[in-house]
């Protein structure tokens, strides 16, 4: 049980009561249960688990590690239905990222933004990408949306086993946990047979796979439940390691990417707030 | 009538600031007429009096009544509260008086019904004032007094400060504003002011013709004369004799050599060199998310196009984002307390503004969308928040404006592609086709955007005037990059040609498709040969946080001609 847990806290760092910002000291941060038991059986299953990838995330951010960049979530009151169109009364007080930087740390261009809310059990997420020329094509659950215009939202402590949730611009998800190097669910050891159980609508103003006009932008609104990420117990104070990734893809190939909370610039975490 | 004495000096002061921009003759450029040449002192700036008919009930008449018809030509509404209609006779200096009551709104007209005849087959409209007065069918003087104080005179009775406008009629009129009375009316004929009422040079012979009377009301559908208010737009004073935009529309106006467009267009603009700031596409990512409007973008690009010395700008469009799934009134917000609020912060020059899809009609004003009234709506927000503060008109989301110098002539047609209607398709055809030194036509969409239903049929417009080299340049926005006449973009990437005689200048604060900053251009004619030089400039970084404020980004510029083709020679001016 422990070696689970361990590993756990490896793809999950959590803890509760934490400050919003900066790094927790918080002595009563507790580890969470095995409730996670079917995360860690597939865990266990698709990546090879030594003891160097079990630390809290406290650990991850000393050294020569990047600085963490944090993003406080505010919790919602109740429950509410992804419709890929953004309500302000929902969506203007959430946690933002603002735009996403490219390679050179500039902003990336197309510009994209995600914002958080967190509640009712789970993590909710507005994505906005600006795109010239809208791409889709993959139509069935765990295709490889990353070939098609997508974003992609990657949950666990970057040096351990991670679990990805990406959605196409058609509102195709792929989801599975991969190991820490993988650059993404293309990976061929990433396993796929993990369901998130994310709910999700998408918007796009465009013609997609038809360069002819130009397009406009798309939206991303998703709720991951949070106990499909080992986080069933997650409170105020709860920190998710995440990061966000979504590479512009064209009529004629990949093209520039944006992230955000991702390695090596930075380290990111999400702070689920009391309120 | 000409400007009052307050309106003089506002008027002079706006000319000191606003260098290169005059409504002075022209090639003039000296900002001389923008201290007014009045010849009389009138109770307001823009109240006319638009229309006199004196047959009435007589024999042959159609209308039962004579009636005055008033226009208001300005911006403004302007209250009529104890104000009056005045007639005397061709030669006599003994007035009745017709009270007038209420309020005139920018662009209406007003009619006071005077007495009737025994003949005539139809009714008025319904009168907005009705008197008793019988006025010669032929021959007389109307007033319109802002007391209700019967004048005295029977000659020289302008100027006068109580007299907003004067209208001696028929020959034997012994007293008139100008040269002369009008021409002599009938039974059947009435005075009517030219341009739809717009026109006055306070010169009755030339502000009036003789023809059918057609009386307006308050009810009638409102008129622009695409005059800019002095108060609000600091491009200088547009010298109401160069406008007109009558049935003469294509013709040169005889008094500054300048061509005439057809209705809707503002005022010409004397400039003493050609150049202006063109940027496009300001709005926040997602929709009714004010508190995410790109200020600091928008008050980068004002700011840097002052600090360029910019006089004269032109935008794209999309202003605001706002859901149509949705109740509120947040693109009347994001127009007021954003946009117009960085301009006023950090700009003093004139701003030309374009109608974008998302000003428009349909669901989240879609690309797709169209607006064939403009009453309502996110238009109609449009129209009264920016279009009327910048152009003094809000009647047309669509325009056209002359500006003019020693070296030419040049026009802007502003083409709103998601308000397009055959009266616009009209208008378009018939301002190309009016010469000009350069033409600029601005629109939203580029070319390859068909879904906007206006692109398809001003694109076939500007196709073949780019093709007899009548045609300078188009600037589009919607895409949110720069993009050069024929598709390259700057930075390696391309999406496909456009045309070549289009640029795209998307990048003003809505998120980036493609390009490392948002920022806007200046055009600028080169005098050595004419051409216009187009450059690029940098307001804020993609990061939104380091700025390179005007540092010139060489890989964006390029030159045309006046004929639209391309000159190899980019040298800035």
């Amino acid at each position: 049980m422990r070696i689970a847990i361990a590993l756990l806290s490896a793809s999950l760092v959590l803890s509760s009561g934490a400050a919003c910002t900066g790094r927790s000291t918080d002595p009563d941060s507790v580890e969470i249960s095995a409730e996670a038991g079917p995360y860690v059986k597939k865990l266990e299953s698709a990546v090879p688990v030594t003891d160097a990838v079990a630390f809290p995330v406290e650990a991850s951010v000393t050294g020569t590690d990047p600085a963490p960049a944090l993003l406080e979530v505010p919790r919602v009151a109740a429950a509410f239905e992804p419709t890929g169109h953004f309500r302000v009364q929902i969506w203007a007080n959430a946690a933002n990222t603002h735009t996403l930087l490219d390679a050179n740390g500039r902003g990336a261009v197309p510009v994209n933004e995600a914002r958080f809310l967190w509640g009712a059990g789970r993590l909710y997420v507005f994505f906005y990408a600006g795109d010239l020329d809208l791409q889709a094509h993959t139509t069935k659950h765990d295709g490889p949306v990353w070939d098609d215009d997508s974003v992609a939202f990657t949950f666990g402590d970057p040096d351990g086993a991670k679990r990805i949730v990406q959605i196409s611009i058609s509102g195709v998800v792929a989801d599975g946990i991969c190991p820490a190097d993988a650059a993404g669910l293309s990976d061929t050891r990433c396993d796929l047979r993990w369901e998130s159980g994310v709910r999700a609508r998408t918007d796009f103003d465009g013609t997609p796979n038809d360069i002819r006009d130009r397009d406009e932008e798309w939206a991303v609104e998703a709720a991951v439940p949070l106990g499909s990420l080992g986080l069933g117990s997650a409170g105020a104070g709860t920190r998710v390691p995440f990061s966000i990734r979504r590479c512009e893809m064209a009529h004629d190939g990949p093209r520039s990417c944006g992230t955000w909370g991702e390695r090596p610039r930075e380290s990111g975490v999400l702070v689920l707030a009391g309120r | 009538m000409t400007m009052r004495g307050s309106d003089r000096a506002t008027v002079a002061l706006l000319a000191i600031g606003v260098a290169g921009i005059t409504g002075a003759g022209c090639g003039a450029g000296d900002g001389a007429e923008l201290t007014g040449s009045s010849a009389s002192d009138l109770g307001s700036a823009n109240l006319v009096i638009s229309q006199v008919y004196g047959g009435g009930g007589n024999s042959g008449a159609t209308y039962k009544n004579d009636f005055v018809e008033i226009f208001n030509r300005g911006a403004s509404s302007v209250s009529v509260a104890n104000w009056s209609i005045q007639y005397a006779s061709s030669t006599g200096s003994s007035w009745s008086v017709t009270d007038l009551s209420g309020t005139i709104s920018p662009g209406h007209y007003y009619l006071v019904e005077e007495a009737a005849g025994s003949g005539g087959t139809t009714s008025l409209p319904t009168p907005d004032a009705v008197g008793t007065i019988s006025m010669s069918a032929t021959s007389a003087k109307v007033a319109l007094v802002n007391s209700r104080t019967a004048l005295t005179c029977g000659t020289s009775c302008v100027p006068s400060s109580s007299i907003a406008d004067f209208v001696g009629y028929g020959s034997s009129a012994s007293s008139f504003e100008g040269s002369g009375p009008t021409a002599t009316l009938s039974n059947t004929t009435a005075a009517l002011r030219v341009g739809a009422g717009c026109t006055d040079t306070d010169n009755n012979a030339s502000d009036f013709t003789a023809g059918t009377p057609s009386p307006r009301n308050s009810a009638t559908t409102p008129a622009s004369c695409g005059q800019v208010d002095a108060g609000t737009v600091d491009s200088g004073r547009l010298d109401s004799g160069t406008v007109d935009a009558g049935s003469d529309a294509g013709a040169v106006d005889s008094g500054s050599g300048v061509p005439i467009l057809p209705s809707p267009t503002l005022p010409p603009v004397a400039m003493s060199t050609l150049t202006f700031g063109a940027f496009g596409d300001i709005r926040p990512a997602n929709p009714n998310d004010t508190a995410g409007y790109p200020d600091g973008i928008v008050s980068a690009i004002f700011a840097g196009l002052q600090t360029q010395g910019i006089r004269l700008a032109v935008d794209a469009g999309d202003h605001c984002f706002q859901s149509s799934i949705s109740s509120g009134s947040y693109c009347h917000t994001q127009f007021v307390s954003h946009f117009m609020a960085d301009k006023a912060a950090n700009y003093s020059g004139a701003l030309l503004p374009t109608m974008g899809n998302h000003e428009g009609c349909g669901e989240d004003a879609a690309t797709s969308g169209n607006c064939t009234s403009w009453t309502s709506g996110l238009i109609h927000d449009y129209l009264v928040d920016i279009v009327q503060p910048t152009t003094g008109q809000s009647a047309f989301p669509y325009y056209s404006v002359v500006v003019y110098g020693a070296w030419g002539t040049a026009k802007f047609i502003h083409v709103a592609a998601n308000a397009w209607t055959s009266a616009q398709d009209t208008w378009l055809t018939n301002t190309l086709n009016v010469p000009t030194t350069y033409t600029f036509a601005v629109r939203h969409e580029p070319f390859n955007d068909t879904r906007a239903p206006g692109v398809t049929p001003s694109e076939s417009l500007y196709e073949s005037h780019y093709a007899a080299g009548t045609l300078t340049l188009s600037i589009t926005g919607h895409n949110h990059l720069v993009q050069l006449p024929g598709g390259t973009l700057p930075y390696g990437d391309s999406f496909g040609a456009t045309q070549p005689y289009e640029t795209i200048l998307g990048n003003a604060g809505a998120p980036l498709d493609a390009g490392p900053y948002y920022g806007y251009a200046i055009l600028t004619r080169r005098a050595s040969d004419g051409a216009i030089v187009t450059q690029a400039y940098e307001a804020v970084s993609s990061d939104g946080v380091t700025s390179l404020h005007n540092a010139a980004d060489t890989s964006f510029r390029f030159a045309v001609n006046a004929n639209g083709t391309s000159n190899a020679n980019t040298t800035l001016p």
